[in-house]
């Protein structure tokens, strides 16, 4: 590790030292309290995050990076030295390749995106499925007028990040070296493909994968450990958004074969703002989806998710999410708040309450009951 | 005595008709003077600090970059980068004005990596926390208003046209626009804000005009003042420059994800 730091030391002076280059970024840190949570486990833990974003231009081409690093008091699994980017951008005009660790977003979906085949999920980092592990990759794009095209070819596969085993959200069991359906294993190459355009109030995106899941399956095993096994994932998936007056229509489907079974995955939903409530600043926004998703992988084939968003339009950027979300058969419930202000240039004051539910046994929510959380953040940006 | 009064009322009520008559015509031969007299800038790009002052004396300040193109058919182009809060880095908010109807708006959020089409019809709603409004920001297409010649009007020494900008958009925050321009270089110097309910809302005051490639006058500093809450945001202009060769390619989702 410390080769590592000096190496990303020298990578970063190297930077600065050429061309354009200028470095950001925040240092976060976090207290979160379990209220739920089983003796086997521990109430309270700090962490601290440490990301810097950089860029340098050398005429035609380019270097990007974000390095994360992330330590943990109590859960190993969060500790993490990260180049969620690193990669060399060489630009032709209308087209672009790039090499190194990158991250795409593919989407348009608020609660999850379903064709986002890109990049692996930084689970540990928290629930948020915008925290993402960078794509090995060499990329290319393509744009003529609005239209785009993306392709990226992954020769090396990122496998999902787990808290510890007694963490939180921990398994409880130790984890086993991961399984792949393909043969070779995490080098077998996985192939992304996408067109997005636009015609007037639509955007459209069709998408194409070929290679391996980014979601594991776990399997339990009568030793007391669990092996992640990544099954072999083809599919192709359309995404479309309708902007209208005051109401976003998002939908996002993908019919593929995982491991030659047929699967399919979509969400349907809309975002709809109410602007200036009560002739004050504020604004309410309301967020529906619906989320349908037949892979072994889902905690369950369907989810129903509402929130509303109240933004304050304030110097501080003021806002508040509440989001709910239940299964179809409301047997699993979970219910989150989030609360976002900013002191002052440098610092911002985040807090968030999530609650898990479910009164059945054996579901994918009641194992998360002692998981629920409170989280206060103060990050530091420079 | 009845044959008089009648003489008179009908005397107002003419010269009122050709007062609004000529007004109407006079209102948008002004407003569409200081068009004109804009038009053939080609693009801009320009540095922006805001300043928010809230109703107790607190002061933030935002630094921001802008990017425009003049339209050709349609309106036109824009592009601002944020640079602070720090927190907000490299988003940038990019907007396609059309002449008629909602502008096409685009956000980048450089955490997610995303480029979000968003809706354009929070027109009255407030501009990054600021006392401007989006529709204050925009592109002040001609067609967006029916212009009315007011009164003739002496404004910091400068003889001023004043003229109501009556917005076309039913989703306005405004149901009126009182602006004074000046007769000699029809820039516009101050725009007092009537709410929907024709209270006075907002002024904006246009300080330091400097004109450019011996044609075009840039204010230095806006300063919009909420009468109705007591805040205020002062836009600080610097580092002008025309010509720069920008093209529409400066201004799509390519460009939206490569700022820095």
């Amino acid at each position: 590790m410390k080769k590592l730091l000096i190496w990303i030391g020298s990578v970063l002076c190297t930077m600065q030292s050429v061309a354009t280059a200028e470095i950001s970024g925040s240092v976060t840190a976090s207290y979160s309290h379990f209220p739920h949570s089983l003796e086997t486990s521990f109430e309270d833990d700090v962490s601290l995050e440490l990301k810097a974003l950089g860029h340098s231009d050398f005429s035609h081409w380019s270097i990007d990076y974000e390095l994360v690093l992330r330590k943990s008091i109590n859960d190993e699994g969060k500790d993490i030295i990260e180049p969620r980017e690193l990669f060399v951008k060489r630009s032709f005009g209308d087209f672009d390749i790039s090499v190194g660790n990158r991250q795409f977003f593919w989407g348009v979906t608020e609660s999850k995106n379903v064709v986002d085949f890109v990049n692996q999920r930084d689970s540990a980092a928290g629930n948020s499925t915008e925290d993402k592990l960078g794509a090995t990759s060499i990329s290319t794009e393509f744009y003529l007028q609005d239209a785009e095209i993306q392709y990226v070819f992954m020769p090396y596969f990122r496998e999902r990040t787990f808290n510890a085993q007694d963490a939180h959200p921990g398994l409880g069991v130790s984890l086993n070296k991961a399984m792949f359906s393909d043969h070779k294993g995490s080098m077998s190459g996985d192939h992304a493909v996408r067109y997005s355009n636009s015609f007037g109030e639509y955007d459209i995106g069709i998408n194409g994968f070929y290679g391996t899941a980014r979601e594991p399956i776990l399997n339990f095993n009568n030793n007391g450990t669990a092996t992640p096994y990544y099954p072999e994932y083809q599919a192709l998936g359309l995404d479309v958004q309708f902007t209208g007056a005051s109401t976003l229509y998002k939908g996002e489907f993908v019919k593929g074969y995982q491991d030659e079974i047929e699967t399919t995955a979509y969400v349907l939903g809309f975002e709809s703002t109410f602007y200036s409530i009560a002739s004050s600043s504020w604004d309410i926004g309301l967020i529906g989806e619906l989320q349908f998703d037949d892979r072994t992988q889902a905690a369950a084939t369907r989810f129903n998710v509402g929130g509303l968003r109240f933004t304050a339009n304030n110097a501080s950027d003021s806002n508040f999410l509440v989001l709910y979300a239940a299964d179809e058969a409301g047997e699993q419930l979970s219910y989150m708040g989030q609360f976002s202000h900013r002191l002052n240039n440098g610092l911002k004051l985040e807090a968030e309450y999530t609650e898990f539910y479910s009164s059945v046994r054996g579901l994918p929510f009641r194992n998360l009951i002692d998981d629920s959380y409170f989280q206060v953040s103060v990050g530091y940006y420079f | 005595m009845r044959k008089i009064y009648i003489t008179v009322v009908t005397s107002c009520f003419l010269s009122l008709s050709t007062s609004v008559i000529a007004s109407d015509a006079e209102g948008l031969r002004i407003a569409t003077e200081v068009d004109v007299r804009d038009r053939g800038f080609g693009d801009t790009t320009s540095t922006m600090t805001m300043k928010l002052f809230d109703q107790y004396g607190n002061t933030t300040s935002r630094s921001i970059r802008n990017k425009t193109l003049e339209g050709s058919s349609e309106g036109d182009l824009s592009l601002v980068i944020f640079d602070t809060p720090k927190d907000v880095k490299g988003t940038a908010f990019l907007s396609h004005t059309k002449k008629a109807g909602s502008d096409d708006q685009w956000l980048y959020l450089p955490a997610l990596k995303r480029v979000k089409r968003i809706a354009s019809s929070n027109q009255a709603g407030p501009f990054m926390g600021s006392e401007f409004a989006y529709e204050d920001i925009s592109s002040q297409e001609l067609e967006k208003y029916d212009y009315k010649f007011i009164k003739m009007d002496n404004y910091n020494g400068l003889e001023c046209y004043v003229v109501s900008y009556d917005p076309v958009e039913k989703k306005s925050g405004y149901s009126e626009q009182l602006t004074w321009i000046d007769k000699k270089e029809y820039r516009v110097q101050k725009v007092d804000y009537y709410d929907r309910k024709k209270s006075l809302l907002k002024t904006l005051t246009f300080k330091g005009y400097k004109e450019y490639k011996d044609k075009f006058w840039r204010a230095d500093t806006y300063e919009m003042i909420n009468h109705q809450t007591g805040k205020k945001t002062i836009l600080e202009f610097a580092d002008w420059t025309f010509s720069n060769g920008l093209t529409e390619k400066d201004f799509n989702k390519k460009s939206l994800k490569n700022i820095r």
